[in-house]
């Protein structure tokens, strides 16, 4: 296993000038020059091998575009060891630069008023793409991203989703060793997130590199990758195969009921006392809606029947423990969202 | 895996910036009122500037010695130094906006010299107006005074290096943004004032400004010390050659203060 | 667009005051933006005053102008011009370039002068910052450096007030080029190279040779920085002084009302770009 990235107590941290509000706030702010230090990134080491699908995952502000800004040589680090096919990223830049490849989801920004067409062409001298490896990747990407229509179109004008799908192309044209990819599905259709989904995946098993995508739409990670690395508060929670990641915290289940009227604080009480003979937890009981927690795949049944016989319920969900709840629980959050989840 | 290969030696990319620059140039020839109109200001500006030479020159014969011809000599080389800088250069007025941004992320992705490439993919062919108006200028002094031949071939030489230490400048002053971060260019006029301050004689100037125009920003070697040797000012001819070696030096500050730069560059968003 | 009841009319200039606070506010917001502004902006104007220096040191120059009038004259005109830098055709520019004024001018506040409120708060923050170096100035140059007498300095400020005006209102003419070109860059620059050359910036018209001095007197530009700085000197005393505040009133009414026209006129006839 060739290990193709490589980090170690890799720490950033921004130092941010405190802006008070109001006039006065304004007026001191031309004298004055406090600084607070912002710990970004604190203590992450891990290292990805050569064909590895990694998908880094947190809150906004947990890290990881900053984590994935210090791997590209975009960001210098404050402190750690950092190595990328054997190069020093901030030190190194270019050189690096010609293997990997960086998606932003977030600002696609292919540089030019030019139509894409022309921007891929530049590319290609850019990055001196041999016609064995261009006749590959470029009539891929217009095929599999729908490129045709848009080759003419100045960037400028074109939509969210067609400019995200040209940088996505743009950037894998090179078939790179590494592929960074920050939020490439933010802000598509969910048929653009399919094929976009798709097309990564195929790139990714022609030419055997590595992935490492950040994301917030957990569907990217269960489509595309097979490890999980998790980051909260610049800290690195979790670093493991998908398989470990729900071994670990899908232990907990949901039943979400809906109500007919509200329940009286009785009624709340004694099936409160009730579920938690089964290990379950009622976490909310609130005027039409009911959320129980519980472990264990064997209370279902027997919870479902307590609720059913003490609430005056006009709709109930069990939900299959997946890795938006996952996420939520790890983080003690309620998801809001009534969708159901797939099977 | 069949790109490059770490290993082999690192190779320049000249054609990747001329085509760079080339696709930004088509770009902007899209908007032809614009260039139209852009290129007769950038005239106009010029017009300007002279009027106060014509002011100056009513009530004087002339400024420390130099006649008025010999001033418009001055004030073309300035003008066309600037106008080569904005049509090639430009972008870098930009860069306090683009660090704000953090908008410099996808060019640190590019393997291409990120100071370079990030100069010429903005040009503002407005200044077309500035290089046209400056080289009648010094067309129009240069025949009036009758100047030996060899100035008119080594004037694209000065002009190079005028275009070198006024981008440079920028440059250099720009980097402050790294450091003083906000969305503002005000610092960058300073390197223009400064350009347009040796439109007249440096010897008009109290020699501490002067010291700044020869030394600090070596802008006097591109055209006041040479026109000082050519027209019999000044029998020391190091005048002439002084300016390449002044715009190299300065190119390479340039280059160090950018990468001391980027080293604090801080992007936006986590 | 212009309000007719009281309350209204009341709201409306609520919310000029606002725009004009809240510009005034932000221009504080960048302390280097500021310094480095001021540093460049001196760095421009010494350069005629140093000019200026050699020549009347050589023996060269004008009666009509003594040097010890001219230095407080090139001053004060360094520091008006600071203080036009409104931003007025970047502003406007960017909202016709974005087809955002066709909303514009629905809005219940009239668009011209809340632009107005907008450029003025951004022109007299600039001034704020900058006429103290004036005021340092005044202690080296002495009773020269004075406005002429009390009531020439309140005519001063009167005179400043419409050249903001004047100046804003020629930019509202101009930037609508901005309906046929893309960039209001240009414009600026355009505006800008008519202004330094007429204004009476870099000298007194009183030195200007004969052609320039004519077209100066017919075009407005003059009166953005040669009739203040005057009346403050005392070259334009008396009655005059009234004649030229007038002369003022005039130009800033006549061309806010052109520059009304044309850009009802501009909307009729170009179509709107959307973003």
């Amino acid at each position: 296993m060739t290990i193709t990235l490589r980090t170690e107590a890799l720490n950033k941290t921004y130092r941010r000038k405190i802006r008070k509000p109001g006039f006065v706030g304004a007026l001191k702010g031309l004298f004055s020059g406090e600084e607070e230090a912002v710990q970004a990134v604190s203590d992450v080491t891990f290292s990805l091998a050569r064909g590895e699908r990694v998908g880094l995952i947190g809150e906004n502000g947990a890290g990881k575009s900053t984590t994935l800004k210090m791997l590209t040589g975009i960001l210098v680090p404050t402190s750690g060891k950092l190595e990328v096919l054997g190069f020093d990223p901030s030190r190194q830049r270019r050189q690096l630069a010609s293997r990997i490849g960086v998606v932003f989801g977030q600002r696609p920004q292919l540089l030019w008023d030019i139509p894409v067409q022309e921007t891929l062409s530049l590319l290609r001298t850019m990055y001196r793409i041999p016609a064995s490896v261009y006749d590959v990747t470029y009539p891929q990407a217009v095929e599999r991203l729908d490129l045709g229509p848009l080759l003419a179109v100045p960037v400028r004008k074109l939509s969210l989703g067609q400019r995200m799908r040209c940088d996505l192309a743009a950037s894998l044209l090179h078939a790179p060793d590494i592929a960074f990819l920050d939020e490439p599905t933010i802000g598509l259709d969910v048929s653009v997130k399919e094929q976009v989904r798709e097309f990564i995946r195929d790139m990714q098993q022609r030419f055997e590199s590595t992935l490492l995508l950040t994301t917030h739409d957990l569907k990217d990670i269960t489509e595309t990758c097979d490890r999980i690395l998790l980051l909260d508060r610049g800290k690195l929670l979790f670093d493991g195969s998908l398989r470990e990641f729900e071994r670990r915290f899908a232990t907990k289940r949901r039943i979400v009921v809906e109500l007919e009227r509200p329940a009286s604080d009785e009624v709340r009480e004694q099936l409160a006392k009730d579920i938690a003979e089964l290990g379950a937890e009622l976490v909310e009981c609130r005027a039409h809606r009911a959320v129980v927690v519980y472990e264990g795949d064997g209370a279902a049944p027997a919870l479902t029947q307590r609720l059913l016989s003490r609430l005056p319920v006009s709709d109930i969900v069990l939900e299959k423990s997946d890795i938006d709840s996952m996420v939520a629980n790890i983080y003690r959050r309620s998801t809001i969202s009534t969708e159901k989840s797939v099977a | 895996m069949l790109t490059q290969r770490a290993g082999e030696p690192r190779t320049p990319y000249p054609n990747v910036y001329l085509a760079a620059f080339q696709a930004s140039l088509q770009a902007k020839f899209e908007y032809r009122v614009d260039l139209v109109i852009g290129v007769v200001t950038s005239m106009l500006m010029q017009g300007s500037a002279l009027s106060f030479l014509l002011i100056v020159l009513r009530n004087t014969p002339g400024l420390a010695g130099w006649s008025g011809p010999q001033i418009v000599f001055l004030f073309g080389m300035t003008a066309a130094a600037l106008g080569g800088s904005e049509i090639l250069f430009n972008q870098i007025w930009l860069l306090p906006q683009y660090v704000v941004a953090g908008d410099l992320d996808r060019l640190l992705t590019y393997p291409v010299r990120s100071l370079l490439f990030f100069l010429v993919t903005r040009p503002e062919l407005h200044a077309i107006g500035n290089l046209i108006t400056g080289s009648l200028y010094v067309a129009w002094s240069l025949h009036t005074l009758h100047v030996p031949v060899f100035v008119w071939l080594m004037l694209p030489v000065w002009w190079l290096c005028g275009t070198l230490l006024y981008t440079s400048a920028l440059v250099i002053v720009g980097c402050l943004s790294f450091r003083f971060v906000g969305p503002y260019s005000q610092q960058l006029l300073i390197p223009l004032n400064l350009l347009q301050a040796t439109r007249y004689p440096l010897a008009v100037y109290p020699s501490w400004l002067k010291n700044v125009l020869l030394c600090v920003v070596p802008y006097g070697t591109f055209h006041y010390l040479p026109a000082r040797f050519f027209f019999g000012k000044s029998a020391s001819f190091w005048g002439l050659g002084l300016a390449p070696v002044a715009a190299v030096a300065l190119a390479l500050l340039a280059q160090g203060a950018w990468n001391l730069g980027l080293r604090r560059y801080e992007s936006a968003g986590s | 667009m212009t309000p007719t009841r009281p309350s209204a009319l009341r709201a409306e200039f609520a919310t000029f005051f606002a725009l004009f606070s809240r510009g005034l506010r932000s221009n504080f917001a960048y302390r280097p933006a500021l310094l480095l502004a001021m540093l460049s902006a001196a760095l421009s104007y010494a350069v005629p005053m140093l000019v200026w220096r050699h020549i009347y040191a050589s023996g060269g120059g004008s009666k009509a102008v003594p040097a010890q009038a001219l230095f407080p004259y090139l001053l004060l005109a360094g520091c008006l011009n600071f203080g036009f830098a409104m931003n007025v055709e970047s502003r406007i520019g960017q909202r016709i370039r974005m087809g955002l004024i066709a909303t514009d001018l629905l809005r219940p506040v009239d668009f011209q002068m809340a632009q107005l409120s907008q450029a003025l708060s951004d022109g007299i923050a600039n001034l704020a910052f900058v006429l103290p170096v004036f005021g340092v100035a005044c202690a080296f140059w002495g009773k020269s450096a004075f406005p002429h007498d009390a009531a020439a300095f309140f005519a001063f400020c009167a005179s400043v007030l419409l050249a903001f005006v004047i100046l804003f209102a020629v930019s509202f003419i101009f930037v609508q080029a901005t309906f046929i070109t893309y960039s209001s860059y240009g414009v600026f620059v355009a505006r800008n190279a008519l202004q330094q050359t007429f204004s009476g910036m870099s000298a007194p018209l009183a030195l200007f040779p004969a052609g320039l001095r004519a077209a100066s007197e017919w075009l407005p530009f003059r009166h953005t920085i040669h009739t203040p700085v005057s009346i403050y000197l005392g070259w334009i005393n008396g009655s005059a002084v009234w004649a030229a505040l007038g002369a003022q009133l005039i130009w800033a009414l006549g061309l806010l009302l052109v520059g009304r026209y044309m850009l009802r006129v501009s909307l009729l006839k170009f179509e709107i770009q959307g973003g």
